[in-house]
């Protein structure tokens, strides 16, 4: 299909259908996802302190991409409104990470996100994007807004490279609108306390947003660094991040978003919501698997060997997953914070289990116990 | 399936060796997990003052001789034990040597350590030294490697991996020499790994490039192959034909490097690209893209632009905007392989451009700001004295743009795999060649002497013209000429004159290794005076 002519309108039409089929609380659905997610990895050049890239991983390639998935994914693809392109590593370090970018941007209705740790976010890259004509929201995930301790959190020495990248975006922001940039903070113990720094740095080279998320621990060598053991501080240190935004926001009038986590401590109101993402969203990996988003469990399904999207769609893993979210059966609904802002209390929201053993996940977890 | 990909010596130690990293960063982005270890670099930085020329190249020929490098390791077995422990302590199912014909005795070695040391793991040879069939034919009774590869690592390796991971057949994996009973079977061809651009960067993460010689520079093979066919040439033959990276694909890997070593603290910050492209302007529409791309977008604008260096032929569209935007991309230097100044010569040599060409060039290279290096053969088969003034001529006209030449240690070889060693007769050459240095045409007017005697001829004429000769050798150029005239009258049986060179080197150096070995090999020899034995016994003793 020649992507750049997509009807938009069939994009909206899926949009209000996946709304609806959400609301009505469906579980076979007729609408598509309205976002995927293509897990394209690359190398990196961080060690991120809270890093859950496994120590191999093979990189994207998008001929293979293509060839294995692209039939299957295309009825995705052509009605999604968002593209995330992001997995592990680097996907602007990758040998072709032009071609790569000028594949989903095909999908021109699509808005495009990816993460990316900043280094790579070089010029050439961002003048890439920004000719593409389409839009984009780029997160990058700096957390720290000092040299010092971004190398302690990065393992890397890169920080004035990403300032110099930050700065080249700024200028080029200025000209384009299809640019949107958020700043990550992903908090934990060693850098809870620059988060006020920080969003005077995002402010002040004009980012979009500050994104703070808790950092999920993986393994056991990175528990102590949970915000969990450090909840007290952690509000005091919200509550300071939304007044030093006031005051910038007063001072200069541009607006920026700050996203936080949930409290702790902190009763939330539930109103019936749920989890959206088993209805909106498909993350996809180079291996085929398919799961509903990245903080998700163990189960999964292959889109490999189907002859249908919808097989997966509605499959199994998708059907018993609505399911057990509905009947709040889930662990989305116990364990995941975004899911259910109270179970930040819980220290097994903190923790991500995927692909470990119960020996593993036990001593993970033992931590609340002590 | 864990790999350990292994660099044996003699291998250069300026940079880590460029089969490794490239390897190792294709096999990790396909998910495999790999390990690299260079013995090479490993030996060269603890190695004593009596050994420290072996790393030369012009004195690396004990490493191609097993009994001596069986010796050697043996001599430091410790150092080798500790080494093959680090490789097994890794745990790997398949260990990867890179074999080129001067790493082949210490790589049977290690394999033989490595081996007997992991129980279970299979073994593969790799590399140049396989497109040479005599290399196929004894490595099976050599070593105890169980696989042979001929062809590009990139293609053969994962295939191979994946089937010894799922036991599946050895047969269909392209590219292989396997072991059946006494025979050795062939799999067939694997095919080049054409795109180049779809291969992922080099991994430093073992070899780091600051615990190498230069530490400051990438060193990047962006093609494959050459697009001219020069009748002396063997390097082309490595590769099928000419594959190339894309200008991007460069630059994106370029900037990675540049990006991942940087260290606010360093001054050079990864400054400088050595090209190791047989040449770098095959194709001009990818260097002027690349340039633009170095302009445009310098890796780390903030850092002082990098500097690079390529090896180049003489290509009619190197004008004067062209050099100027090489200049301008950060280019510091271009190597010109020129080797005569005789328009009859580079005919010989199948070269095609002409003389009045590669001097604008060289000028106007000059004139953009650019060094220019530029080799230079001496008694090229057909060279007379005649066209051999013509090459003083070429360095008398254009030397003042010249900073520095480059004349070949080796004069004129009749390589393997050239087009001059399958057609000595048309270039009149005494059949068979035995010794690809020290051929003699069949008119006999052409000989290693007589190539060596212009070669001194050329040097003095530069040096008198305050040209700067770069003989690449890391002793002097008066004794590797007695160096070399040492072995090649010990090669001819007049041993008289090789022991006369070989004392004179002694004088300058008397702990050298090689050149000992090679007294106490031809002292008892007939022909030596009573008085030059005694001579050489002063290095030696009698016993020796
Ligand atoms: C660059 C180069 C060098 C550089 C290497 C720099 C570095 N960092 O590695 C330097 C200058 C150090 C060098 C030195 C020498 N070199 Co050199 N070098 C080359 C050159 C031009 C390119 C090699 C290269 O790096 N290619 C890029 C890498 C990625 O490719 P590659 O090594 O070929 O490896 C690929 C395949 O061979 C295969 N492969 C390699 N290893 C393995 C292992 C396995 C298990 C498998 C499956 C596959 C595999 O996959 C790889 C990726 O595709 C070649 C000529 C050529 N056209 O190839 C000569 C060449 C390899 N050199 C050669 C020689 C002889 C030498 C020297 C020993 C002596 C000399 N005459 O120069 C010296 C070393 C002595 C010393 N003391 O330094 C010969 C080897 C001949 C032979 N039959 O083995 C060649 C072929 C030149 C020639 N025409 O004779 N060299
Ligand atoms: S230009 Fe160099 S690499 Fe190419 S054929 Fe001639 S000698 Fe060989």
């Amino acid at each position: 299909m020649p992507t750049d002519r997509i009807d938009n309108s069939a994009v909206l039409e899926n949009a209000r259908l996946n709304e609806e089929e959400y609301r009505e609380r469906k579980v076979c659905l007729k609408s598509y996802p309205q976002a995927i997610f293509v897990q394209v990895d690359g190398p990196c050049n961080h060690e991120c302190l809270f890093c859950s890239r496994p120590k191999v991983y093979s990189h994207f390639d998008l001929d293979r991409f293509r060839s294995r998935y692209e039939d299957l994914l295309m009825p995705v693809l052509t009605r999604v409104s968002r593209i995330n392109i992001t997995g592990s590593g680097e996907l602007l370090f990758l040998p072709e990470a032009k071609r790569n970018l000028d594949y989903f941007n095909r999908y021109v209705h699509a808005e495009k996100m990816f993460a990316t740790n900043g280094s790579s976010l070089v010029p050439k890259m961002v003048d890439h994007i920004a000719v593409s004509g389409n839009r984009y929201t780029i997160h990058v995930s700096l957390h720290s807004s000092n040299e010092n301790l971004h190398r302690l959190i990065t393992a890397s020495n890169s920080y004035p490279v990403v300032m110099e990248n930050l700065k080249y975006i700024k200028k080029v922001k200025r000209e384009i609108e299809n640019l949107r940039i958020n700043y990550i903070f992903v908090m934990t113990s060693q850098n809870a306390r620059n988060l006020k720094d920080f969003i005077r740095l995002a402010y002040g080279n004009g980012a979009d947003g500050v994104v703070v998320y808790y950092y999920y621990v993986y393994r056991l060598d990175q528990k102590s660094a949970s915000c969990y053991f450090i909840k007290d501080a952690v509000n005091d240190i919200l509550r300071e991040a939304e007044e030093e935004l006031d005051s910038l926001t007063g001072k200069d009038g541009r607006q920026m978003d700050l996203i936080l986590p949930p409290r702790f401590g902190v009763e939330y109101e539930m109103s019936g919501a749920l989890c959206k993402e088993a209805w909106s969203q498909v993350m996809v990996n180079s291996g085929g698997d398919i799961i509903s988003c990245d903080v998700a469990g163990d189960s999964r399904e292959n889109i490999s060997g189907k002859s249908d999207f919808m097989e997966v769609w509605n499959g199994r893993y998708y059907i018993d997953l609505r399911r057990n979210l509905i009947e709040g059966k889930y662990d989305c609904a116990s364990f995941c914070w975004r899911a259910n802002p109270n179970t930040v209390n819980d220290f097994r929201s903190h923790v991500i289990t995927r692909g470990k053993s119960e020996e593993e996940i036990r001593e993970l977890l033992e931590v609340t116990e002590e | 399936m864990k790999v350990v990909l292994i660099q044996c010596p003699v291998w250069g130690t300026r940079e880590p060796p460029a089969a490794l990293v490239q390897l190792s960063g294709h096999l990790k982005s396909l998910g495999i997990d790999t390990r690299c270890f260079d013995l090479n670099n490993h030996l060269y930085r603890r190695r004593s003052d009596e050994i420290s020329t072996m790393w030369a190249w012009e004195q690396s020929m004990s490493w191609y001789d097993g009994g001596w490098v069986r010796g050697f390791f043996g001599s430091i077995s410790k150092v080798i034990d500790e080494f093959t422990d680090a490789i097994a302590g890794c745990e790997p199912g398949l260990a990867a040597f890179s074999v080129s014909a001067s790493t082949y005795h210490a790589s049977c070695f290690m394999a033989d350590m490595i081996k007997r040391r992991r129980r279970g793991i299979k073994v593969i040879f790799g590399g140049p030294a396989f497109l040479d069939p005599g290399y196929i034919g004894k490595a099976f009774s050599d070593s105890p490697a169980d696989f042979l590869a001929i062809g590009d690592g990139e293609t053969i390796l994962p295939a191979l991996i994946r089937a010894l991971d799922t036991g599946g057949p050895i047969e269909s994996c392209p590219g292989l020499y396997y072991r059946k009973g006494k025979r050795s079977v062939y799999t067939g061809d694997a095919g080049d790994f054409s795109l180049l651009d779809k291969m992922a960067f080099m991994d430093y993460s073992d070899l780091k490039i600051e615990d190498y010689d230069d530490a400051v520079h990438v060193a990047m093979m962006s093609s494959r192959g050459c697009v001219w066919k020069c009748a002396y040439c063997s390097t082309r033959a490595f590769a099928r034909g000419y594959r190339a990276m894309s200008a991007e694909r460069i630059h994106q890997e370029i900037t990675y490097h540049r990006i991942c070593n940087f260290d606010a603290k360093r001054k050079d910050n990864l400054g400088h690209i050595d090209f190791m492209d047989l040449e770098f302007n095959g194709r001009m529409d990818r260097v002027k893209e690349f340039c633009r791309l170095m302009i445009d977008y310098p890796p780390c604008a903030f850092l002082p632009q990098m500097k690079w260096v390529a090896n180049a032929i003489i290509h009619p569209d190197l004008d004067r905007d062209m050099l100027q935007m090489i200049k301008d991309a950060g280019c510091r230097k271009l190597i010109f392989g020129i080797e005569t100044g005789s328009e009859r010569v580079l005919k010989l040599m199948k070269k095609p451009y002409s003389v009045n060409v590669a001097k604008r060039i060289i000028k106007d290279a000059f004139e953009a700001g650019l060094e220019v290096t530029t080799n230079f053969m001496f008694g090229f088969p057909g060279e007379t004295e005649e066209d051999f003034q013509k090459t003083l001529d070429f360095v008398k006209e254009v030397g003042k743009y010249i900073e520095r030449v480059y004349p070949s240690r080796t004069y004129c070889a009749v390589e393997q795999f050239s087009y001059m060693q399958e057609h000595l007769e048309e270039f009149g050459i005494k059949p068979p060649v035995n010794h690809h240095l020290y051929w003699e045409t069949a008119d006999g007017t052409n000989t290693y002497p007589v190539r060596l005697e212009r070669c001194s001829r050329f040097e003095e004429l530069c040096s008198g013209l305050g040209v700067k000769v770069d003989c690449g050798v890391k002793t002097s150029v008066e004794m590797d000429n007695w160096y070399n005239l040492g072995h090649y009258y010990e090669y001819g049986r007049e041993y008289a004159k090789a022991a006369e060179y070989f004392l004179k080197y002694l004088e300058k150096d008397p702990k050298n290794e090689i050149v000992l070995s090679r007294v106490k090999a031809i002292r008892r020899q007939q022909g030596l005076t009573s008085v030059m034995k005694k001579e050489l016994e002063k290095y030696v003793g009698r016993e020796g």
